[in-house]
């Protein structure tokens, strides 16, 4: 497990410098990238921590870099700064899971403030993505005929109406749900629904492959 | 034809008209004869001389030859019978002997007076041949008597004279040669005019053209008699030639003038007509004819003829005329149409005139008539492009005018003049009245214009000269005119005339004005534009060191509280950085907002509501400004359409300019008033300072980018309110008196 790293992306070199001075200050590591492709090539799904990312930015821009990292898979907070408000862009960048729109020249504590919150961010964002790998992976285990059952458990239905509903005996129903508990490895009923309701929050129903 | 040979009855006048030798002597003459008579008688009767005495007659006899011819014979017949009886007195002699005696003396006495009578004859004769010879040349004429058996001509003998030839050479000979001098052209005629004569028609009359010598010709007349022998020969010419060459050239000069008359008449296209009253009877020349469209063939030659190709419309007029020429023996003068048979019809106009007969009554009408067709078609034709180009003058938008150089009058204004100037044009040489309408500021101009219009003075060769002004309606309007004036010149160039157009070109005007304003907009809106990218870059970079300073004082910060033993000084100080960066942010910030380009935003907008939010957010400002604001917002304001922001940037503007403004006065008098009231069709905020006011130059200029009184202002706010307020349909203005402080309004239309 590597140490979180700040990763300040900024055309001005002065900024850049500037931002990294003031990370730096709290003793936290960065990483300075002046543009958006320089990072997008140097930044790999394992690194931990946060981003400063200006929105003007030659090139790539810094919305385009944030859609491209979600395309990767690459969870990490962004704490957005522009030179001039801008709300719309800043309503579209938080919707798409940026954490702050600072406007330039904003309060450095502030800064310092939200880069902490969004490094706690990226660790919670860290530890989710752990545990949605986990439960994806034993979900994998599940055949065919224990996923349905897993469905119909998590929506909440009597192993009598699932029994009906897959055209099952109850004692199948039974069978595959201790099944299920095991592959799944959870103590508990509810713990594995919380699982899978967690998963499904943030997983897009993905295709049960066998 | 008279007859050529010479009346007997006329020889013994012509001899009587030869006086004797001696007149004056002829009555003593013929007294001493009678006495010398007698004594011979009374010597041959008594004397004793006998038969001796009879001698005595002789001197009688010889005396009176110098009588005249009468008296002559009567002495040689009373001498006879003297002598005769003187027989009868007895002699001593024989009477044989005294008859032979006596009859050699009577022989010896009428051999006298034979011979003197012979003599006188002769003298007489030579005396009449020398008249007759001047006669004849003075009448330019010979006689000649031809004898057509020897062909031996005689001609008398001034023949030669006339024809410039030697005597009796070859004017004389043989006839036929006289032929040769004869002009081809009349030989013929002359020829065919002498092979026409008969015994019973005998004489002639010719002329024909003879050569001279010289090769030129001389004109003949010739009256001749042949005379034929038994068996109906022609036998003897006899006659007698003139020339005539100065009277046929005054002859062809006629038949010339004539023929040219009935040429003129041909090429004029006159047709004569000719009308006998009495009976209606017409005459007509081809001519004539052909323009009444009568084939000869259909012309009957009545007066009927002539009424029945007259168009009907016209027919009863031109009846009524002719009859009255015919009954008053007046002119006929009439212009009328004629229907040809192919329908067509043709305008004719016809001139007659009464001939009056030696009674005093009119006799004839003779007359010409003329195709008018063209003319009248011409005339339609005028009639009809004056029509059109009064139909024309008088409906353009224009003012069109003919001025006459030359009569120093105007020839003609359209009607358009009185509705552009709303008075009917004022007499041209009233040139104060004619100026009176122009704009005071155009007049010289316009006065000189009308000095150069009158008098023709054109620049040669132009195209024409324009001129603008401006004039004023009675009805208090300015209009701008637009005078263009061509020069209508004689061949020699001088300028006959003047036309012009005058157009009014107010709302032209008004656009190019509109068209300048725009302009000028345009190049406002876009320095205001490139101002705002301006801005908004500047802002940009701005923002960047700004932001890195502020990041470097929150390291040095939280560097600085890592420590133990930090002074609290140096940490306020860093606050301070801190807060200078905001402020400098915040300049950065508003100045962007005022240059922004952004789409606006429309809604109904209380503008009431905008001043006080205005003033609400200005408080600080106001409070630094040591200034009161005093509202002074009309209820119920209607709303106006608009975007609340760019009001809201108005005011604030306006509020902060009467700020600034008021900063060298006294605390007490730094007082901002904003006022809203309503107007017709729009809300009118005025915001008042108690500031030192403006001088006129700056409170023109105001509105003027990069136009500024404040020591630090860029010259923009106003040029941005005007443009806003612009953008929304008002307008802005300023008041302002020196000392008297500023007042800035403007309008919003109610929507």
């Amino acid at each position: 497990m590597t140490e979180p790293t700040v990763f300040i992306i900024d055309d001005d070199p002065g900024m850049l410098q500037s931002l990294a001075v003031l990370v730096q200050s709290i003793s936290l590591n960065v990483e300075t990238y002046s543009s958006a492709q320089a990072f997008l090539d140097a930044v790999t799904p394992d690194r931990r921590g946060c981003m400063i990312l200006d929105l003007r930015l030659p090139g790539m821009s810094g919305r385009e870099l944030q859609t491209h990292l979600q395309q990767r898979g690459i969870h990490l907070p962004i704490i957005f700064l522009s030179g001039h408000g801008d709300i719309e862009t800043a309503v579209a960048a938080i919707k798409e899971g940026a954490i702050d729109f600072l406007e330039k020249p904003c309060s450095g504590q502030r800064l310092l403030d939200q880069v902490q919150a969004a490094l706690r961010l990226g660790d919670e964002w860290r530890q989710r993505d752990q545990r949605l790998n986990t439960v994806r992976e034993r979900l994998q285990r599940l055949s065919q005929g224990e996923y349905e059952v897993l469905q119909g458990i998590v929506a909440g239905k009597p192993y009598k109406t699932i029994a009906k509903e897959l055209g099952l005996s109850y004692k199948t129903v039974e069978a595959r749900r201790a099944r299920i508990v095991k592959k799944m490895e959870v103590d508990s009923l509810p713990e594995l629904i919380r699982l899978v309701l967690e998963y499904q929050m943030y997983e897009q129903p993905a295709e049960h492959k066998v | 034809m008279t007859q050529g040979t010479i009346d007997p009855a006329l020889v013994p006048g012509l001899v009587e008209a030869f006086p004797p030798l001696f007149p004056r002597a002829v009555p003593a003459v013929r007294g001493v004869s009678i006495v010398l008579l007698a004594a011979a008688f009374a010597a041959d009767v008594f004397s004793p001389w006998g038969t001796a005495a009879v001698a005595v007659y002789a001197p009688v006899a010889l005396l009176a030859m110098v009588l005249p011819w009468r008296d002559m014979q009567w002495f040689a017949l009373a001498a006879t019978a003297l002598a005769a009886l003187g027989l009868l007195v007895p002699r001593g002699e024989a009477v044989a002997v005294d008859v032979v005696q006596r009859g050699a003396v009577l022989a010896t006495l009428w051999l006298i007076v034979v011979f003197s009578h012979a003599l006188r004859a002769q003298q007489t004769l030579s005396q009449l041949h020398k008249r007759l010879a001047q006669a004849m040349d003075v009448g330019s004429c010979f006689a000649f008597d031809w004898c057509l058996k020897t062909d031996r001509v005689f001609r008398s003998f001034n023949a030669h004279r006339m024809f410039g030839t030697e005597p009796h050479t070859e004017m004389s000979g043989l006839g036929k040669q006289f032929f040769n001098r004869i002009h081809p052209d009349d030989l013929a005629q002359l020829k065919e005019t002498l092979d026409r004569l008969t015994p019973v028609n005998n004489t002639y009359r010719v002329t024909f053209r003879c050569a001279r010598p010289d090769g030129t010709y001389s004109v003949v007349d010739e009256c001749g008699e042949a005379f034929f022998d038994n068996r109906g020969r022609m036998e003897r010419l006899l006659g007698m030639t003139a020339d005539v060459t100065g009277r046929y050239s005054a002859e062809e000069a006629l038949r010339q003038s004539e023929e040219r008359l009935r040429l003129a008449v041909d090429a004029a296209g006159l047709g004569t007509w000719d009308m006998k009253v009495a009976t209606g009877e017409l005459q007509w020349s081809e001519r004539q004819l052909a323009l009444m469209g009568v084939p000869p063939e259909k012309f009957g030659g009545t007066r009927d003829d002539f009424l029945a190709v007259i168009h009907p419309e016209d027919r009863n007029r031109i009846e009524q005329s002719a009859w009255r020429s015919q009954r008053e023996g007046v002119d006929f003068r009439e212009e009328f149409r004629v229907v040809w048979p192919d329908g067509s019809v043709h305008w004719l106009a016809g001139l007659g005139r009464a001939i009056r007969g030696a009674d005093g009554s009119v006799q004839r009408m003779v007359g010409v008539n003329v195709d008018i067709t063209q003319r009248k078609e011409a005339e339609a034709a005028l009639r009809e492009s004056e029509a059109r180009f009064r139909e024309i003058a008088e409906n353009i938008d224009q003012a069109f005018y003919v001025y006459s150089v030359a009569e120093q009058r105007r020839l003609y204004v359209s009607p358009y003049f009185e509705k552009l100037w709303g008075y009917p044009p004022p007499p041209e040489t009233d040139v104060a009245a004619s100026l009176k309408a122009v704009h005071p500021d155009d007049r010289e101009a316009a006065a000189e214009k009308l000095r150069q219009r009158f008098s023709g003075n054109f620049p040669a060769g132009d195209e024409g000269d324009e001129t603008e002004g401006r004039i004023i309606h009675p009805d208090g309007s300015v209009r701008w005119i637009h005078d263009r004036a061509f020069a209508v010149r004689r061949p020699d160039g001088t300028v006959e005339r003047v036309v012009g157009f005058i157009q009014d070109i107010t709302a032209l005007k008004e656009a190019e004005q509109r068209t300048r304003q725009l302009e000028a907009e345009l190049a406002h809106a876009t320095r205001v534009s490139t101002l705002g990218e301006m801005t908004s870059g500047l802002a940009h970079e701005l923002n960047q060191p700004l932001a890195a300073i502020e990041n470097y004082v929150t390291s040095c910060r939280v560097l600085l509280q890592q420590l133990i033993d930090v002074p609290g000084r140096v940490l306020s100080n860093l606050d301070a950085v801190t807060q200078e960066v905001q402020r400098a942010a915040a300049i950065i910030r508003r100045l962007r907002e005022f240059v922004i380009r952004r789409e606006p935003h429309h809604s109904s907008v209380n503008i009431n509501r905008v001043i006080e939010e205005v003033v609400r957010l200005s408080r600080s400002d106001i409070w630094q400004h040591g200034a009161q604001v005093r509202l002074d917002l009309a209820p119920e304001l209607p709303l106006v359409q608009g975007d609340s922001i760019q009001m809201a940037q108005v005011v604030l503007n306006l509020l902060r300019n009467a700020l600034d403004a008021m900063d060298e006065e006294e605390a007490e008098r730094r007082w901002v008033t904003i006022t809203t009231r309503r107007d017709e069709s729009a809300v009118e905020v005025s915001v008042q300072d108690t500031g030192s006011g403006l001088t006129g130059a700056a409170a023109q200029q105001l509105f003027e980018p990069f136009f500024t009184t404040k020591a630090h202002g860029m010259g923009l706010g106003l040029t941005i309110c005007q443009t806003l307020v612009q953008a929304h349909g008002g307008r802005i203005w300023a008041e302002s008196q020196p000392s008297h402080g500023t007042t800035v309004r403007f309008t919003l239309p109610i929507c």
